[in-house]
């Protein structure tokens, strides 16, 4: 009986384990792979093993480094723009005040407009020429107007800012989801003992919250290790890849300077990063608390 | 704990699989007959041309039964010659039922690029057919033994290849990298000349006639500014812009030969011929006469300046001039754009340009012999005068194929007027070199002047920046 229904489970699995498999082992194994390998990305041209070389050379590279700076930068805006932000938001939403089905929708628009749509509307507007940025110098008559996506560091967090615009409606619904979680009891004892305002959110509110918090902090955290399409969309990584991010620097490496070993180097590197930092997350700020 | 390692590890493996796709799986093994579609490859990356009598190039007389294949270009259809482009296909496919096209077009040069790259990492996504513009790119195409060779076609029909003039067998030709024979074929050529606004010109007090010299334009540059005239507003954020002036000022200065002096380091960089170079750049950019807002504007963006009346010059290829044919262009419908040869710096180069070939088409090694011949066939027709005739009337443009209709573009019959006085011609200088990222790192150290960076600082970033790509 016991070994029928294993079976029959197995078989269940089998094709999300087939799939997975497929779409997410290989191609790991393979980028590993050829992440000891110089190949210039053209079919049927030789490979050669080349030991470290790709790592060393991506670890010796200024580009990564910039790229890792940059990276850091979005971690930042994440947690000190992106995270405060959305956990108002989804306070905002989920209480009882007149409109907030309206701001729900509101706050939703910038994600679904989709990447390229957001990169590009805010490249014209921050055009020192025919954008908004060019007629705000206009109005108050300044003689100099920014070139913001042009001026290394300030192109990164125009670039940060747009990000956390855009995603800050979809981290809401992640924090939102944790807030209507907390049981009506908990509010009604809050109440009961006086804990209201501040003191319950920070009390009672943010540490039920705890599991949202490290949701958000796990995907803040990879997603920018590997952000890739808004800054495609706004800046190229450019100019002089000054906005560059690891993941463009993985792209560009890969298909234009045709250097799919140190591209794959660079894979595995933020494949690396992204697990410690996740595992290290997970098993201490997130650990889970026995008193709750 | 466990279970939250193998989820982390499953979610974060995600980031690595976008680069496992692409590496095909012969490492060192050649899956492509080679023999029978013209090119070998060897380990050693020399490639030879297979003889006529090996492969059928009978190509129009060959029976086609159910032969799909792919062309890969730029082609845009809201332009005229996409149009021209579209319809030649499906009249191709009606005269020769058993083919059928598969016709993929990206018109921006640098997705174009990126995507091509990526089709051609595996042996089952190469287009049959693909447009590029020779040098080390192809070079490498051409080493793995993913090009065909075209010569024993070219070999066997005489009638079609006499058709072809001069302008674009440089794009098919490797010889210089001990290659033999030509392995593509040339579509059409392009031409870098200085286009001027005749009457901002008249309103800044500048004659045309006396801009001969690079210090001519500064001049007239300067005499524009003082007269609240933009001379040039430059698109720099698609950094071609400014690898095309750095390459048509070194022809200008040093005549063509300085591309192979670059491409064999007998020239450098960081040197002081090229430091002279990037330093007049500068002190054009610093005058305020290349931009107001280079990096912020697009070379599209800056046509659109041009052809609004904002700006008095426009320096750029051919297409320009084909391009102003669509009908829309009121300063062009007026006769009001002109063109000038681009001034030189050094008298004695006054007659050695940018230009040369612009498009060709290379047939993918895919291995299979109907797909091989149908795409060659394709490219014939393509290539055919009656076509490239249908192709001039609509969209007038420097040809590789020598049309019999007359061109009514007055724009690019002056460029073409100047482009007779030229001695010697040649693309864009980083395409000789044999390192293929030199034209990204050249082009991406010129994006650092209009951020503030000193000629020797653009110097020394192509010279670090390559360091870390030598092979």
């Amino acid at each position: 009986m016991y070994k029928r229904r294993r079976t029959g489970s197995l078989l269940i699995l089998l094709p999300g384990i087939l799939l997975t498999i497929i779409f997410v082992i290989y191609p790991v194994i393979r980028t590993a792979i050829l992440s000891f390998e110089s190949w210039n990305g053209v079919a049927n041209a030789p490979k050669h093993f080349v030991g470290i070389s790709n790592y060393i050379s991506v670890f010796t590279s200024p580009k990564f480094w910039l790229g890792m700076r940059n990276s850091l930068f979005f971690i930042i805006g994440g947690f000190v723009i992106l995270m405060p932000a959305s956990f108002l938001m989804a306070l905002l939403v989920t209480s009882k005040v007149k409109g907030s089905g309206f701001f729900r929708t509101t706050f939703l628009i910038p994600v679904m407009l989709g990447t390229t749509a957001v990169g590009l509307m805010w490249t014209f507007m921050l055009n020192p020429q025919f954008g908004m940025v060019g007629k705000l110098a206009e109005i108050f008559r300044s003689e100099t107007v920014p070139n913001i996506l042009a001026t290394p560091v300030q192109n990164t967090w125009a670039v940060v800012l747009v990000n956390e615009w855009m995603y800050a409606g979809y981290n809401m619904l992640i924090f939102a989801a944790g807030l209507v979680a907390i049981p009506e009891d908990i509010h009604d004892a809050c109440r009961i003992d006086g804990c209201t305002g501040i003191k319950k959110l920070f009390y009672v509110t943010i540490p039920l919250c705890k599991n949202m918090f490290m949701v958000f902090s796990v995907t803040c955290i990879t997603g920018c290790l590997k952000v890739f399409d808004i800054v495609w969309a706004m800046t190229r990584g450019g100019p002089m890849d000054s906005s560059t991010t690891p993941a463009i620097l993985l792209y560009t490496e890969g298909f234009q300077f045709k250097l799919m070993g140190r591209s794959s180097a660079i894979a595995m590197i933020l494949l690396i990063l992204g697990l410690v930092i996740s595992v290290v997350l997970n098993s201490t700020i997130f650990k889970p608390d026995e008193n709750l | 704990m466990k279970k939250r390692i193998a989820s982390v590890t499953l979610a974060a493996a995600l980031f690595t699989s976008l680069l496992a796709g692409c590496g095909g799986t012969g490492s060192s093994s050649n899956s492509v007959n080679a023999s029978s579609t013209g090119a070998s490859a060897s380990g050693s990356g020399t490639v030879s041309a297979a003889s006529a009598s090996a492969v059928d190039t009978d190509v129009e007389n060959r029976e086609y039964k159910d032969v799909n294949i792919t062309i890969y270009t730029r082609m845009d259809t809201s332009t005229k010659k996409g149009q021209w482009f579209t319809q030649m296909l499906d009249d191709f496919q009606k005269e020769y039922p058993g083919i059928t096209v598969e016709n993929i077009m990206t018109p921006t040069e640098a997705d174009y690029l990126d995507a091509e790259a990526v089709m051609m990492s595996d042996p089952s996504s190469m287009p049959n057919i693909f447009e590029e513009y020779g040098g080390s790119r192809v070079l490498d195409y051409i080493q793995a033994g993913n090009i065909v060779s075209m010569q024993p076609y070219f070999d066997a029909d005489q009638k079609w290849t006499s058709t072809f003039n001069n302008t674009g067998w440089g794009l098919a030709d490797f010889s210089d990298y001990g290659i033999e024979g030509y392995y593509g074929v040339p579509q059409n050529g392009y031409f870098v000349t200085l286009y001027y606004n005749e009457d901002l010109l008249k309103q800044g007090g500048v004659d045309p006639a006396s801009i001969k010299s690079w210090d001519d334009l500064m001049d007239a540059c300067k005499t524009l500014k003082s007269a609240g005239i933009q001379p040039f507003e430059m698109g720099e954020k698609d950094n071609y812009r400014f690898g095309h002036l750095h390459t048509v000022l070194n022809y200008k200065t040093y005549g063509c030969d300085i591309a192979k002096k670059l491409g064999n380091d007998e020239v450098s960089y960081d040197g002081e011929e090229e430091t002279a170079i990037y330093q007049m750049m500068i002190d054009a950019y610093e005058e305020g006469y290349l931009g107001t807002n280079l990096l912020g504007m697009d070379d599209g963006q800056e046509r659109e300046m041009f052809n609004t009346g904002k700006t008095a010059f426009l320096f750029m290829g051919s297409w320009y001039a084909s391009e102003c044919e669509d009908g829309t262009h009121e300063l062009y419908n007026n006769k009001k754009i002109h063109a000038l040869a681009f001034p030189y710096v050094n008298e004695k180069y006054a007659d050695n340009d940018m230009g040369g070939g612009n498009e060709c088409y290379y047939v993918a090694n895919t291995g299979n012999e109907d797909e091989i011949a149908a795409s060659v066939l394709l490219l014939k027709y393509m290539t055919s005068v009656e076509q490239v005739n249908k192709l001039l009337k609509e969209y007038p443009e420097i040809s590789c194929v020598n049309g019999t209709v007359e061109m009514n573009n007055y724009l690019l019959n002056e460029v073409m007027d100047i482009m007779q006085n030229s001695k010697e011609m040649r693309g864009d200088i980083e395409n000789y070199d044999t390192q293929q990222h030199m034209i990204n790192t050249v082009r991406n150290a010129l994006q650092g002047i209009p951020t503030g960076m000193t000629a020797e600082e653009v110097g020394k970033n192509i010279i670090d920046t390559s360091k870390q790509y030598e092979g």
